[in-house]
């Protein structure tokens, strides 16, 4: 009680009550705090993205098998035929590497050409058969297609993250890894 | 202590000033970006509201620890409906709605088991007048008694039922506007003037000692 008193003349005189709940403006946590923070929300943010791809995939799976439709199992079967095929193709005609080391002007040509000259699939198809001349092309053209789509940042996001894992010692950072 | 200023500023009321529509534009802007695959863009915006959506879960859930998780899944929820996001209310409006039911959800779940843990007072960044009004009173230990006050502050805003809890961080600690409270809090400005009165009539009483 007598401690109560104290401090009942210890601070007044003119304090408001906002003045005083602007002490809570105060309590903030230091530099050290935001490092640890970062971190763990880039790991959070990290394993999202990481379940978000696994999720899509199992859902992708469970539509295709637990649909009654009759069409479901021969789709399962050619989408299952034409992977095979595609790794084949990928290990047999020329290095994937390869495919990946002029995407951008590869993307840049086939785009400025569908926009400017042709608006149609045939012009589009052309432009692309004469944009490179190898039997990889379409294949580059699709696996460059499928990172523009909306879910790209995912895609280069985990790709960065595992790159910056093994590459440097698994220390994440948020403008790094990003 | 600008940046809480600014706050209210460009909330109060439908007037937003010309720095708060740049914000909203810059904000809209960013948010584009990340829709558009381009994760760099969440990286700048996590920057810019980290400390407030930490202060608003912090000062709801009176525990660092917990707001420290509750802000990053905040985000993770902002980042993972992003998508879905129409740009109808501003982006800043809609994390901190975000936010805001993230610790109440935590505060309904954790209803049985709370712990309190609380930041240490900057005392740089303490109101002048409080600092002030220390030093005239008493020439004891600043540090002492801000902690002192402090205690006694948390433990008024504990009493408190944590939607009128939640009015009172937002409105005077984080300086936002009635309007953008209701918002938030998807209920009337009616209803916000309303728990602020009666929070704040709660809180005189309380903190009757320290007041003049």
């Amino acid at each position: 009680m007598k401690k109560r008193r104290e401090s009942r003349h210890e601070v007044s005189g003119g304090v408001t009550l906002e003045q005083l709940l602007r002490v809570k403006r105060a309590e903030r946590p230091g530099p050290e705090f935001w490092a640890d923070f970062d971190r763990g929300l880039q790991q959070k943010l990290f394993k999202t993205v990481v379940d978000r791809r696994r999720s899509g995939v199992r859902n992708f799976f469970r539509i295709v098998l637990h649909s009654r439709s009759t069409y479901a199992m021969p789709i399962l079967a050619a989408i299952m035929v034409a992977f095979g095929i595609a790794l084949n193709r990928g290990s047999g005609d020329g290095p994937l590497p390869q495919a990946v080391t002029a995407p951008v002007d590869m993307v840049v040509s086939v785009e400025a050409n569908t926009r400017a000259s042709s608006p149609g699939a045939e012009r589009f198809v052309v432009d692309l058969l004469n944009s490179g001349g190898e039997s990889g092309n379409f294949r580059k053209v699709m696996s460059l297609g499928s990172i523009n789509t909306p879910d790209a940042g995912s895609t280069r996001y985990v790709a960065d993250q595992l790159g910056s894992v093994t590459g440097r010692g698994g220390v994440l950072s948020m403008g790094d890894s990003f | 202590m600008g940046e809480w200023s600014n706050a209210r500023a460009t909330s109060e009321a439908a007037g937003i000033g010309a720095a708060g529509q740049v914000q909203v534009d810059d904000d809209l802007a960013l948010v584009a970006r990340v829709q558009a695959g381009e994760m760099a863009a969440f990286d700048v915006l996590t920057r810019k509201y980290r400390e407030r959506i930490f202060s608003i879960i912090y000062n709801i859930t009176s525990n660092r620890e917990d707001a420290a998780d509750l802000t990053q899944d905040a985000f993770v929820r902002a980042f993972t409906s992003l998508s879905r996001f129409k740009g109808q209310s501003s982006f800043f409006t809609w994390l901190y709605r975000i936010a805001v039911n993230t610790a109440l959800s935590h505060l309904k779940k954790s209803r049985m088991r709370r712990f309190f843990s609380f930041e240490t007072i900057n005392e740089e960044m303490a109101p002048g007048e409080i600092v002030d009004t220390l030093s005239q009173k008493s020439a004891g230990d600043h540090s002492a008694q801000l902690a002192e006050l402090q205690e006694k502050l948390n433990e008024a805003l504990q009493k408190l039922s944590p939607k009128h809890r939640t009015v009172v961080v937002l409105f005077e600690i984080e300086g936002l506007g009635h309007q953008e409270i209701a918002e938030i809090m998807h209920t009337s400005e009616g209803t916000v003037r309303s728990r602020l009165h009666y929070a704040k009539q709660q809180l005189q009483a309380d903190l009757q000692s320290y007041l003049s």
